[in-house]
């Protein structure tokens, strides 16, 4: 992550940032030698030979793609922070939102497209897309910085008379910026990707047609180039979101501040009261989600042929007279999709964090690392998973590495940020003790790191059951990503429907038992009053 | 392309209401895939100016492997949509209120391709085999297997996208593809392969058919518009097919000029398009001309794989290529 914003560079420095270039070079030559009889890896000039063949077409598609995924972007963070805002402002915003905003990120995509391109002009159905692909890991990274405020400076703020808006301005707005710049860095790269799917729904250019255009006609090593300029781009935006929060905050890891990082809402009143106070919630969102989709169907007018209802999902699963098949149905594709999510999921959040701690000890490993997650996190899975399925079958192995690949980044990238930002005093205290920085990894970094591992555990859960759906559809053909798109293509809107409800509700669960759990540690660990 | 597109939801308001006084009508056609020469027809009739001629200010809107055709269509933000004719039956039984006017493809160009070294001649060689299936067209398959006699589950089916890489991998020892699709671009990239039609085993589904609403086909203004789009594109596939070089070349120029399309494999793909289009039916009727034969092929081909409706043939309404073709095969 450090990529920019060193003052010197060595001789020596640049070598060392050479070679794991040279490394990746060669590791590829070997790979496009060994796998030559399947043409599914490119040799680097067959590829470099591609880019420079597609030059010419490259500005066209690419100011289309990054115009709507900019604006996507744009939107889709400005909604979080304010939304991040309204949160822990009110709390009963929260408690009725924060579900809904979860669903935001895991409705699978084939369900929702449909009624964005009826409703939305132009390209606002691929910066829908794209937006929705950061509104989520924007809100919670924001989340986590605003109730990252230290208590001690509630407190005075409050003893002085302040009010929770004056906390807001003078406190909580400061100690957001390192969590909304996190935040901002992954979802650069997010906004990208929901474009580019949005192109597959039909348009005239864009990355994603050319993708499309290269993998349909066999020109493997256009597809790379393309994948590879994807991933670039998403490497280059990922660097300056970063780039730029480092100038905008450069306290960050500097402060006195000895407490830990809590993204956990707000501490509960009694246990009764808790109770009351979570089934509203929970009612209160049902019926806000279902008056929206409601609203919206009829507000626009959609079709009942692709346009269900809640009611007529109700009907679905539980009046209709085939009630019991339908839910049998969807409940087996739910389960094989739980097992892909969950195993994907475990797998990843431990490899993040082993290579967090990695680069936090050995700068090498970040220089090698680092672009190779960046790049793997920015790769359309589209483009990636007949490599991956290659290489890892199509079996549970293979849906593993998808969702690992997924929900690695965004772990590794608030571990590591966590681990930096742990305060430089209690650091200095170890090591004035004569600690190593092993020790002050050990001692002060990790305990500093837990409240992220959870806190991105509210984005990789999500996102684990996103992947699965994902490689489901693209990998496997199994689970309920794969019956969804099957749905779709027959017309089953009903099934569909019904399962896109089932994965929502799915994460929202998840998303519960995280919070759930994120919470007992804190408490467990005393970085929740 | 917003200005565009909100030009194609005026039209979809009205579903192509004429305003004579004011100029043109503005339609829309929503494609199923991206813009190369499977789309030629249209593009050339947009090239050639035959929508204009007919009085329409027309947008051909190109589509991808997530188009989402039939609710773009039912919901008259496109006035005609192109799919095969067994998915928009299947959203028909769902209650979509379409009808299929016209069709292009008049023999389906879905095939099962195998390596040349490799080969998997007939659809009973594919038992105990790998098939890499479109998530999406696995129904047809297990329906076609079924209806020869065949249990889907001797076949393991594998997942693919329109990517043939699975194929050449080995991950699969047969792919679903299209006919002028996937075959000539491995072959342009010196792949042999070995090719049989499902056509052969009674799956005659019609592709590209051009369907519409209900609504505009009771609409007399918007009838008029639908008879212009039929007619028009008629003669630009007659243009493409007549000349399939130049077809080729104006999608590279055109259209498709921001893809890099390959020139001389749009030419052989454009080429090969010519017996599915033009057949010994269209010479006597017209091209995109649906007989009655046809039409049973097709409610034939639909009940075999489980399309629900009592009423299949009803699906198809040629009130709109009667009129195109009132004085004979020849378009002027």
């Amino acid at each position: 992550m450090n990529a920019f914003g060193r003052p010197r560079v060595a001789l020596g420095d640049l070598a060392g940032r050479l070679a794991p270039i040279v490394l990746l070079l060669l590791l590829w030559v070997l790979a496009a030698e060994l796998f030559a009889e399947r043409r599914v890896v490119p040799t680097p000039w067959a590829v470099l030979e591609a880019f420079v063949h597609d030059l010419p077409v490259y500005p066209a598609n690419l100011s289309v793609t990054l115009t709507n995924a900019f604006i996507g972007y744009l939107v889709g963070n400005a909604l979080a922070v304010l939304a991040a805002v309204a949160f822990v402002q009110v709390l009963w915003i929260e408690r009725l939102l924060l579900r809904i905003a979860v669903a935001s990120f895991c409705v699978p995509l084939v369900a929702i497209t449909p009624i964005l391109t009826v409703v939305l002009p132009g390209d606002a159905p691929k910066q829908t897309l794209a937006a929705l692909s950061v509104f989520f890991t924007t809100l919670v990274s924001c989340i986590l910085g605003l109730r990252s405020a230290p208590s001690s400076t509630h407190d005075v703020i409050r003893s002085m008379g302040g009010s929770g808006w004056t906390e807001l301005l003078k406190i909580r707005l400061w100690a957001m910026l390192p969590g909304l710049f996190a935040g901002l860095q992954i979802a650069a790269p997010a906004a990208l990707l929901g474009t580019i799917l949005g192109e597959y729904l039909g348009s005239a250019r864009g990355l994603g047609v050319l993708l499309v255009q290269s993998q349909s006609s066999f020109e493997v090593p256009r597809t790379w180039a393309t994948a590879m300029l994807m991933s670039a781009l998403s490497a280059l935006v990922f660097a300056v979101a970063g780039w730029i929060g480092r100038l905008a905050t450069p306290w960050v890891g500097r402060d006195v501040t000895t407490a830990t990082g809590v993204a956990a809402s707000a501490a509960t009143a009694g246990r009764l009261s808790s109770i009351v106070v979570a089934v509203v919630g929970v009612l209160g969102s049902i019926v806000i989600v279902c008056a929206g989709w409601w609203g919206l169907i009829k507000a626009f007018d959609l079709s009942p042929y692709f346009a269900k209802t809640p009611a007529d999902v109700w009907a679905h699963l539980v009046t209709d007279a085939e009630a019991a098949e339908n839910r049998s149905y969807i409940l087996s594709g739910l389960g094989i999709t739980i097992r892909d999510a969950g195993i994907g999921y475990l797998i990843g959040t431990v490899a993040a964090c082993l290579l967090a701690i990695a680069v936090m000890q050995w700068p090498l490993v970040e220089r090698f690392f680092m672009p190779l997650a960046i790049t793997l996190r920015s790769v359309p899975l589209v483009a990636m998973t007949p490599l991956l399925a290659l290489i890892f079958g199509r079996g549970l192995l293979g849906v593993t590495v998808i969702v690992s690949v997924v929900t690695f980044f965004p772990t590794l990238v608030s571990v590591v940020a966590a681990l930096r930002s742990a305060p430089a005093i209690a650091c200095d205290v170890v090591r004035s003790m004569g600690g190593s920085s092993v020790t002050v990894t050990a001692k002060v970094r990790l305990l500093h790191a837990v409240p992220a591992v959870f806190a991105s555990a509210r984005i990789a859960v999500p996102g684990a059951i996103a992947g699965a759906t994902l490689a489901e559809w693209l990998a496997t053909g199994q689970g309920i990503g794969s019956m969804l798109v099957k749905d779709f293509a027959a017309s089953q809107f009903n099934d569909m429907w019904s399962g896109t409800v089932a994965v929502i509700t799915l994460s929202v669960l998840a998303y519960a038992v995280v919070s759930g759990v994120e919470r007992f540690v804190g408490r467990r660990m005393g970085t929740v009053s | 392309m917003v200005t565009v597109a909100a030009l194609g939801l005026l039209s979809a308001c009205g579903s192509g209401s004429s305003d004579s006084a004011s100029g043109p009508t503005v339609a829309s056609m929503q494609l199923g895939w991206i813009a190369n020469v499977e789309n030629a027809g249209p593009y050339v009739a947009l090239d050639k100016g035959y929508y204009e001629a007919e009085g329409i200010d027309m947008t051909v809107t190109p589509g991808g492997p997530s188009a989402t055709v039939e609710p773009l269509v039912v919901s008259g933000k496109a006035l005609v949509g192109l799919n095969s004719a067994d998915i928009v039956a299947r959203a028909v039984a769902e209650g979509a209120p379409l009808k299929i006017i016209a069709a292009t493809l008049q023999n389906n160009p879905t095939t099962i391709m195998s390596l040349a070294d490799k080969p998997v001649n007939t659809l009973q060689d594919l038992a105990g085999k790998r098939l890499c299936v479109q998530t999406s067209g696995q129904s047809v398959i297990n329906a076609v297997l079924t209806g020869n006699g065949m249990d889907p589950a001797d076949v393991e089916m594998i997942p693919a996208d329109f990517d043939p890489a699975p194929l050449v991998g080995g991950d699969c020892d047969a792919f679903v593809s299209l006919l002028n699709n996937q075959p000539l671009t491995l072959k342009a990239q010196g792949v042999e392969t070995k090719t049989f039609l499902l056509s052969e085993y009674g799956y005659n589904a019609w592709g590209n058919v051009l369907f519409t609403t209900e609504e505009a086909l009771a609409d007399d203004d918007s009838r008029k518009t639908l008879e212009g789009i039929v007619k028009a594109t008629a003669k630009g596939w007659n243009d493409a097919l007549s000349d399939t070089d130049a077809a080729a070349e104006l999608m590279v120029t055109g259209p498709g000029k921001d893809q890099n399309l390959d020139l001389e494999q749009q030419k052989l793909a454009m080429a090969e398009f010519t017996d599915l289009i033009k057949t010994p039916e269209t010479e006597t009727n017209g091209l995109l001309s649906m007989s009655a034969e046809g039409i049973a092929g097709n409610v034939e081909t639909m009940q075999q794989i489980d399309v629900p409706g009592d009423d299949l043939a009803s699906l198809f309404d040629t009130s709109i290529l009667e009129a195109v073709y009132a004085d004979g095969p020849e378009l002027s």
